[in-house]
């Protein structure tokens, strides 16, 4: 029993001791790995924070890697006299750290709760967040640490062990450049509606002629104008468009707009089983996939 | 007493029948003249837009100063513009008048262009002046032919959403009565007739969807055989099942195998597209779904060169990178001596699962890949740097191909500069030191 007391103390002082040494030296939750342009997640918020910390960055910490990152990062890498690559690898990463302070699970709970915040060195962070509920304003004046003291860091929180580092899901999807989510959803109902019996390759092709119409002089130029058009698509006309669409049409339209076609350049498809149209069939064909006969 | 009360039910019963069918007609009715006055709407707009663009059209041939040229052909696109909105909005969809379309389009792509251009230094060329007699005569008899289909619509009390029933109706031979219908088709064929190409002059093109047809690609025909041989070798696998292979249909401006099978070891779907002549890789597709991620996106650009071994590619480098939550999107262009040729681009997708590529995009590489000529700018770089805003942050440069609007190939000084929290790609014409292009770099948005 006594045994077991004193051996819980020593873990105890062991823990205290880590935990010391922890904040001693500039506690860096970077994961091993290289970081490039357009990567997502918890090693691009630290990173952001950590430039943001020193003045290089000022734009928002979401943890996305984006050219304002990007340049941040050069110019960092420039004025620390290193190689100006813009991919933060372990030399960068251990210069950053070194240089600025990085409050791991202060900034992990802004970007979670979807504050508003910014992390400058020299502020006290309390007045650099903007809550995003007004309700819960006068919660946060308690902290009175700054981005700046290292020993500020009150000893109680919980040091960066790497189980803290629990990754800050991101339940939104990220979505390309040029399409607006609006577009992205209505892209998925179209393909949903019009081939969802199909082949994966089917749908992707269906999402293809889409947007090669939205191309195409002959077409309207947006995603709706070219949807909606009346009597372009047999799921607009009987609403099947408004069905909510699966994970495979949402994929299908992602991959469409990455590039892949494999309607070969189509701008129109039927169902030979179902076309009422008799002029379809004197559109040249070109690729059959599955039920649909995809010609220009 | 039992009689009277089912009387009585009966009554009521066949009351509340009339009046609900009578409702719902009425709702129905309702709906029917709804939707027919915005196809009146629109087609109404449709002849104003065209009127107003004749209009113009016939003016700039009588005007001669810049100053009030080029506002009147900026009024031009904007008109044809409005018009093709129109058209688009009638319910003829599942018709084809794309001629009427791309000749609207056309319009406005020449307006356009005539309007940004200073007409002091570089006035109207003759045979632009006979361009614009033209497509005054042109839209003129286009103009002429909606203007009576419109008479006969007010006149005879034609309805769109009867031409939209007959449309759509299974029973073609009935098309022919609609006089909306029979009207559309003649503008459409009267257009056809045209012969655009003359009427734009030789130096006209538009920025229209460009069709692939590998006519760059070298190599032997392979046979279905070698197809499935090469799809295997592209995706890495060696033992496969369900293996279907098909060819193009007649229609098709190239010719190219539809590979598809399950690769024995995953059970993995793989979809491949190969071009016949030489056997170069259009598309491939893994369509498996990706569990929670293992790999970062630097980890993935690690995996791409062996993959791009088996592709006969050259000299690809990493031009940009994305991930998508659990997957990465990769996009490869060739660089020769220093020169980034983007229209020769791979594009790779990589699961971050277990950092396998799970998709290939190489059509657009193959389409434009060829021998060049050294590419050397005539100009330098300090003299195009002086053609970027003063606002504008430069941060860096490189010498780039691009596609311009014209889909024509132009070398480039491609500068990277902020503005703000903005990012702009500006590119600089190599040889004319004329702004090409300049695009806002768009974040990726969080959905």
């Amino acid at each position: 029993m006594i045994f077991l007391k004193k051996a819980v103390y020593f873990i105890l002082i062991l823990v205290g001791f880590s935990l010391f040494f922890y904040n001693e030296k500039s506690v860096s939750a970077f994961s091993n790995k290289n970081i490039i342009k357009g990567s997502t997640g918890n090693d691009v918020i630290e990173l952001q924070a950590r430039l943001q910390n020193i003045g290089y960055y000022k734009g928002k910490i979401d943890g996305i890697f984006d050219y304002e990152t990007y340049w941040a990062l050069r110019n960092f890498q420039k004025n620390f006299g290193m190689n100006i690559s813009g991919v933060a690898d372990s030399h960068t990463k251990t210069m950053l750290s070194k240089a600025s302070h990085y409050n791991q699970k202060w900034v992990l709970a802004q970007v979670r709760a979807g504050n508003t915040f910014t992390y400058y060195q020299g502020v006290p962070i309390s007045k650099q967040v903007i809550l995003k509920t007004k309700k819960t304003a006068t919660k946060n004046t308690k902290p009175n640490n700054t981005g700046t003291s290292k020993s500020a860091t009150p000893t109680k929180a919980t040091p960066a062990k790497k189980t803290a580092a629990t990754p800050v899901k991101q339940k939104e999807t990220i979505i390309p450049p040029g399409f607006s989510a609006y577009d992205i959803k209505l892209l998925s109902n179209a393909v949903y509606g019009e081939a969802r019996g199909e082949s994966y390759e089917g749908q992707v092709a269906v999402a293809a002629v889409i947007l090669n119409r939205i191309e195409s002089t002959s077409f309207p130029n947006t995603v709706s104008g070219v949807i909606f058009q009346p009597g372009a698509f047999t799921a607009v006309a009987d609403g099947q468009i408004y069905l909510n669409p699966n994970k495979s049409a949402k994929k299908a339209v992602m991959d469409a707009i990455n590039g892949v076609d494999p309607s070969g350049n189509a701008i129109y498809y039927f169902n030979p089983a179902t076309a009422s149209n008799k002029w379809i069939w004197g559109r040249p064909q070109i690729k059959k996939i599955g039920k649909h006969i995809f010609c220009r | 007493m039992i009689r009277n009360f089912m009387l009585g039910f009966l009554v009521v019963g066949l009351t509340g029948a009339l009046w609900w069918g009578y409702s719902e007609q009425k709702e129905n009715r309702d709906m029917q003249l709804h939707i027919e006055n915005n196809y009146q709407r629109a087609f109404f707009d449709l002849s104003e837009d065209l009127n107003k663009m004749n209009d113009k059209i016939g003016t700039t041939l009588a005007m001669n100063s810049r100053k009030s040229l080029s506002p009147t052909f900026a009024e031009v696109w904007k008109v044809s513009d409005e018009a093709q909105t129109a058209l688009a909005q009638l319910p003829f969809g599942g018709l084809n008048f794309s001629k009427t379309q791309d000749f609207l389009t056309d319009i406005g792509h020449f307006a356009y262009q005539t309007s940004i251009r200073d007409l002091d230094k570089k006035p109207l060329t003759e045979d632009e002046t006979r361009t614009l007699t033209n497509l005054y005569k042109r839209s003129g008899e286009i103009l002429q032919d909606v203007q009576n289909l419109q008479k006969d619509v007010s006149n005879k009390n034609l309805k769109f959403t009867d031409a939209e029933a007959i449309v759509t109706s299974a029973k073609n031979e009935s098309m022919k009565d609609n006089q909306i219908v029979d009207g559309f088709k003649s503008i459409e064929k009267s257009i056809d007739g045209y012969d655009l190409q003359s009427d734009f002059g030789p130096n006209f093109s538009t920025a229209d969807l460009k069709l692939k047809n590998f006519k760059n690609v070298t190599g032997n025909s392979i046979t279905k055989d070698e197809a499935i041989n090469r799809a295997k070798q592209i995706a890495r696998v060696t033992s496969i099942s369900k293996v279907k292979v098909s060819s193009n249909l007649k229609g098709s401006r190239f010719g190219f195998y539809n590979v598809s099978f399950i690769d024995n070891k995953t059970k993995n779907h793989f979809t491949v597209d190969l071009t016949k002549k030489g056997g170069h890789l259009i598309y491939l597709l893994n369509d498996r779904e990706i569990k929670s991620q293992k790999f970062s996106l630097s980890d993935a650009t690690e995996a791409i060169p062996k993959y791009l071994k088996n592709l006969d590619v050259q000299g690809l480098e990493l031009v940009e990178s994305t991930q998508y939550d659990t997957m990465a999107i990769l996009t490869y262009a060739r660089v020769v001596n220093g020169v980034t040729i983007y229209p020769e681009m791979v594009k790779v997708k990589v699961a971050l699962d277990n950092n396998q590529v799970i998709g290939l995009i190489a059509d657009e590489y193959h389409e434009n890949h060829k021998e060049r000529e050294p590419l050397i700018p005539t100009i330098s770089k300090t003299a195009a740097a002086d053609k970027i805003s003063k606002n504008v942050n430069v941060q860096d440069s490189r010498l780039s191909v691009i596609m311009n609007d014209l889909n024509e190939e132009v070398l480039c000084y491609e500068f990277y500069g902020t503005l703000d929290h903005d990012t702009f790609r500006i590119f600089i014409n190599a040889k004319t030191n004329e702004e090409e292009l300049v695009v806002k770099v768009q974040r990726v948005k969080i959905l």
